[in-house]
């Protein structure tokens, strides 16, 4: 066996299952979105682009692709620069370190949607505590009930759902970190670069190609986001944090549209290739996946 | 203590250190401070729960939150427990093991494969396993339930594994084939020279030495499958432990303070194994060096 | 129906004149419920097996994403016995023929005319389809600290929509409470209270065809006035807009808001919490003098059902949704001992059972009359209503942040009305 047959047949277990697990569902989703598909047992009729003209032509779908690209912009930045401020902290020799890392993972492991349920009860202006340590430490005169702002109802819901992924990302920082060969910072060290010199010298270009995935993953994760915002606000106050996949879910299972429901989805697929592709080259690389 | 002379450079890294730890706090504090809430009305009865202003500590502590769950009691809320927070954590354990397995294999050798092997579609497949974690779980989920029922696999911790592999494969393959471009291609090669076959040289020398990056992936895993909701509540009836916690949101009764403490037994599980498998992280890298 | 004969006592004809054994069209029945009290649940149906003869199967599902849940079932081809449902979902579930109509079964027409005349329209089609009964049930009510309407020098809860704007303005001026009124005005519940106050301002929101008539009567622009002035004013809780269960409770009970409009049952959960506020708390008709909401949710039987295991279903379905063969309210008594939910029955308030489980704070004089003008717009029913209850959400948001005036509310609501029936 050549070692291409050989590359092929080690990767072929993966790629049979994504096809049947996601390429399939995936691809009916595309086809439903240029059909009427009826919920009775009758058979679904071709429609062209009506399911798209419908979609675009709904003016909640401007609002909310906005909204969209803000929120997942704030998510994608806290997400993956607390992540990787917290696996260069955690990867220092500090003590306390171990109890550190289990700390890590506790945002991580509260499931995101009760995450939404826990902030949205945390900033409530009666019974919520953060709006009394503020108080406390005077960061606010009066208490804030930041649910009734549009801003400060998409920062927390950003906020939320960061908790829970920053430690994503800072636990992918970290493995990338462990295989970074100390010799090499030590080398740097002796050669008398500051820590900011060994930092963006050696440690980030070594852990570059870990960040261009984390951002992908974050962005993929910031505008399919559902969960969290729909405890929390339900998409409110008003439109404020109605983002895409919430406009989805009223397609899908309140105007049970599912034809405008999977052009929807489609497009989401879209926007989330647009946004990585954008992160990607502001981080200077145009093809971050060329092997 | 005057007469004492400290260095520049020793000040200069007390300095750096206590800045350092200041940073641990401040990552603490980002952790426990949603999180105290959630362990502080764990301890409280309805009605302190809701006391405005919020208490930081419970001030009449009790453990019927605890005791409801752990014996199957009513809840001070009113909320019928029974054993059923433990059998869905039982459940949710069991998903997220077999989907770590699922995933070792699948996504180990194909990563490896996609990192070391070049064939015709390497590159495309490497795309295509990025899209596939695109398509959001709303739209593709009755194709889901469709093919789960036909396969008897409804309210199945196995179905669930089949569909868990949908979006965790892709993350698997990203992330180990990140892991597997930081390792020397010298490695392999010397094995191949040694006279190891291709299989032997994967299973020998890069499985140990891939270790860390393995558990790193199993971590990722196993926490997206353990705080998955909404492919649980479609496809299963409360299996696994979301589903379970989303149920205590209700209607008729107040609740959260069961919900604080079933989302606390949650975490436990999770920030155990993480504790555990962090000893093999460093000794993993430890044998990598050792080579 | 016209039928001499029912559908199951005919099939029970034919199996006896074939001499088949009913037994083989028995099967063991799957119930689907949703996450509120579930071992009372699994009591209920093990009652009833021992009774009946007949075997049942409860899953239990959280209400958190009951809906998303119970439609990918129905779309995947998987459909249970007996299944909760929510109101809103009738029209869709009708249309899909995911649910089987109850006209047919024996003792049905006894059911329905045993209730409320003003619940019929929740469980009967305009076309006389008989979709449903109920799970439970609950009215629309205000709910008041009496102290702080007393402080700020009222004698007792508001009668109008103006003397309630000139409560909250009054308790606010004298600094009781910075917020006095609260609600849970999240977008897909918007539209309940839109309903709640045109009808107790004796507003007809749509008529027998469906149409939204609430556009041809100007109070209705003066009913969105009033919602907005209350916003706009400063009169309601900040955060009213996305303000779910604990936030409220906690208003409520703690001191915070002074009213609280909303079900019925809300009461019994304030007193359950407790509070320092919590003995203060009173309820009262919602302002107005038209009709009151009605709200609940329903039990519905699903469409695969014939022969031995269709009797079972409709044996059970009874049982569960109302009074038992001995005529005691087995089921319903559970849910008012837990939680207040009551059923539409006018029979149900006269047991005495019923009577002495509500608890000392319930005045069922007040609740039975409200009950005695309860209605609910039959175009809720519908299955372009739900549809209608996004729109009318994002109406009311877009004039509370000032975007669009009272009238031109009104009119787009109709517009949205009109153009969500069309197709």
């Amino acid at each position: 066996m050549s070692d291409r047959q050989f590359g092929l047949v080690l990767a072929l277990p993966a790629i049979i299952s994504l096809v049947l697990v996601v390429g399939i569902p995936g691809i009916q989703t595309l086809i439903y979105s240029f059909q009427r598909v009826p919920l009775s047992d009758d058979p679904a009729t071709f429609v062209g682009t009506d399911n798209y003209g419908k979609v675009l032509g709904d003016e909640s779908f401007v609002e909310s692709l906005v909204v969209t690209l803000q929120y997942t912009a704030g998510y994608v930045l806290l997400a993956t620069v607390l992540g990787l401020l917290f696996a260069l902290l955690l990867d220092q020799p500090l003590r306390g370190r171990g109890i550190a890392r289990a700390l890590l993972i506790i945002p991580w492991a509260t499931p995101v949607i009760i995450a939404g349920v826990m902030w949205k009860w945390l900033i409530d202006p009666q019974v919520g505590g953060l709006n009394a340590v503020l108080f406390e430490i005077g960061v606010i005169e009066d208490y804030k009930p930041f649910l009734a702002d549009r801003e400060w109802a998409l920062v927390f819901t950003i906020l939320a759902a960061a908790w829970h992924q920053a430690s994503f990302s800072a636990l992918l920082f970290l493995a990338s970190l462990q295989t970074l060969p100390n010799e090499i910072v030590e080398a740097a060290r002796v050669d008398g670069a500051t820590a900011w010199q060994r930092f963006r010298g050696v440690v980030f270009p070594w852990i570059r190609p870990m960040l261009l995935v984390v951002v992908v993953i974050n962005v993929i994760y910031g505008v399919l986001q559902f969960d969290t915002v729909w405890v929390m606000t339900q998409g409110g106050p008003g439109d404020a944090t109605t983002l895409l996949p919430i406009l989805l879910y009223r397609q899908l299972f309140i105007f049970s549209d599912i034809g405008a429901g999977s052009a929807l989805a489609v497009m989401l697929g879209v926007v989330a290739v647009l946004v990585s592709s954008i992160a990607l080259i502001l981080l200077g690389r145009d093809d971050p996946l060329a092997a | 203590m005057a007469s004492r002379t400290v260095s520049r450079p020793v000040l200069r890294k007390r300095a750096v250190t206590a800045l350092l730890y200041a940073a641990l706090v401040l990552f603490a504090v980002w952790v426990l401070f949603p999180f105290w809430f959630l362990v502080n009305s764990s301890f409280m009865t309805p009605a302190e729960a809701v006391a405005v202003p919020p208490h930081w500590i419970p001030e009449e502590p009790t453990l019927g939150n605890y005791s409801a769950i752990l014996a199957g009691q009513v809840a001070p809320g009113g909320a019928q427990v029974g054993l059923r927070v433990l059998t869905a954590l039982g459940e949710s354990l069991a998903v997220g093991i077999l989907t770590v397995v699922a995933n070792l294999a699948l996504g180990g050798t194909a990563a490896y494969s996609m990192s070391r092997y070049k064939y015709r579609g390497s590159r495309l497949s490497y795309f295509a396993v990025l899209f596939a974690r695109l398509v959001p779980p709303i739209a593709i989920v009755a194709a889901f339930f469709v093919a789960l029922r036909d396969l008897g696999l409804i309210n199945s911790r196995y179905g669930l594994v089949v569909v868990y592999i949908s979006f965790t494969l892709p993350i698997t393959i990203l992330v180990l084939k990140n892991y597997f471009d930081g390792l020397p291609r010298e490695l392999d090669e010397a094995a191949l020279v040694d006279g190891a076959s291709r299989l032997q040289a994967l299973w020998y020398v890069i499985r140990p030495i891939a270790r860390p990056g393995f558990i790193a992936a199993a971590c990722l895993v196993f926490l997206e499958s353990w705080g998955e909701f909404f492919y649980a509540l479609t496809l299963t009836n409360q299996l696994t432990i979301p589903p379970v916690l989303a149920g205590f949101r209700g209607f008729f009764q107040f609740n959260w303070t069961t919900l604080a403490a079933a989302t606390v037994l949650a975490v436990v599980p999770p920030v155990l194994l993480a504790l555990v498998f962090q000893r093999y992280v460093v000794r993993g890298l430890a044998q990598g060096v050792a080579k | 129906m016209g039928l001499g004969l029912s559908l199951p006592a005919a099939a029970a004809l034919l199996a006896a004149c074939s001499g088949e054994d009913p037994e083989a069209t028995r099967r063991t029945l799957r119930f689907v419920g949703w996450d509120f009290l579930p071992d009372t649940i699994q009591t209920h149906l093990d009652t009833w097996a021992a009774v009946s003869g007949g075997t049942v199967e409860l899953e239990v599902l959280p209400v958190t994403g009951y809906p998303a849940a119970i439609q990918t079932r129905f779309r995947g081809g998987d459909r249970p016995d007996l299944f909760y449902n929510f109101t809103y979902l009738l029209g869709q579930f009708l249309e899909n023929g995911w649910n089987r109509t109850l006209n047919d079964l024996p003792g049905v027409e006894e059911r329905i005319d045993a209730l409320y005349p003003g619940a019929r329209s929740r469980f009967v089609t305009a076309d006389g389809q008989i979709t449903s009964l109920p799970y439970f049930s609950a009215v629309f009510m205000n709910h008041y600290n009496a102290a702080m309407v007393e402080q700020a020098g009222f004698s007792g809860p508001p009668q109008t929509l103006q003397e309630y704007y000139d409560q909250c303005a009054k308790i606010k001026a004298d600094g009781i409470s910075d917020a006095p009124y609260e609600s849970s005005w999240l977008n897909e519940r918007i539209e309940e209270y839109l309903m709640a106050t045109l009808l107790g301002e004796g507003i007809t929101p749509f008529d027998d065809a469906a149409q939204p008539v609430f556009a041809d009567d100007p109070r209705s622009v003066d009913v969105l006035e009033w919602w907005r002035a209350m916003y706009q004013d400063g009169l309601t809780s900040p955060t009213i807009l996305t303000d779910d269960n604990p936030e409220l409770i906690g208003g409520m009970t703690q001191g915070t808001f002074a009213f609280y409009a909303g079900h019925d049952y809300w009461l019994k959960i304030f007193n359950d919490v407790g509070g320092p506020a919590a003995a203060d708390l009173r309820m009262a008709p919602m302002p107005g003098a038209g009709q009151t909401l009605l709200a609940g949710e329903v039990v519905q039987m699903g469409p695969d059902l014939e022969g031995t295991a269709l009797n079972d279903a409709w044996d059970l379905l009874k049982f569960y949704t109302g009074a038992d063969n001995d005529g005691n309210f087995t089921v319903p008594l559970t849910w008012v001992e837990a939680a207040a939910l009551a059923v539409p029955y006018p029979s149900f308030f006269e047991d005495p059972a019923i009577q002495a489980a509500y608890p000392d704070y319930y005045d069922l004089g007040v609740i039975t009359s409200e009950y005695d003008r309860a209605g609910t717009p039959a175009a809720r029913a519908l299955s372009w209503y739900q549809g209608f209850q996004v729109k009318v959400g994002e109406r009311v948001n877009d004039m509370l942040a000032g975007d669009a005036t009272p009238a031109e509310t009104v009119a787009n609501m109709a517009d949205d009305a009109v153009e969500l029936a069309a197709g």
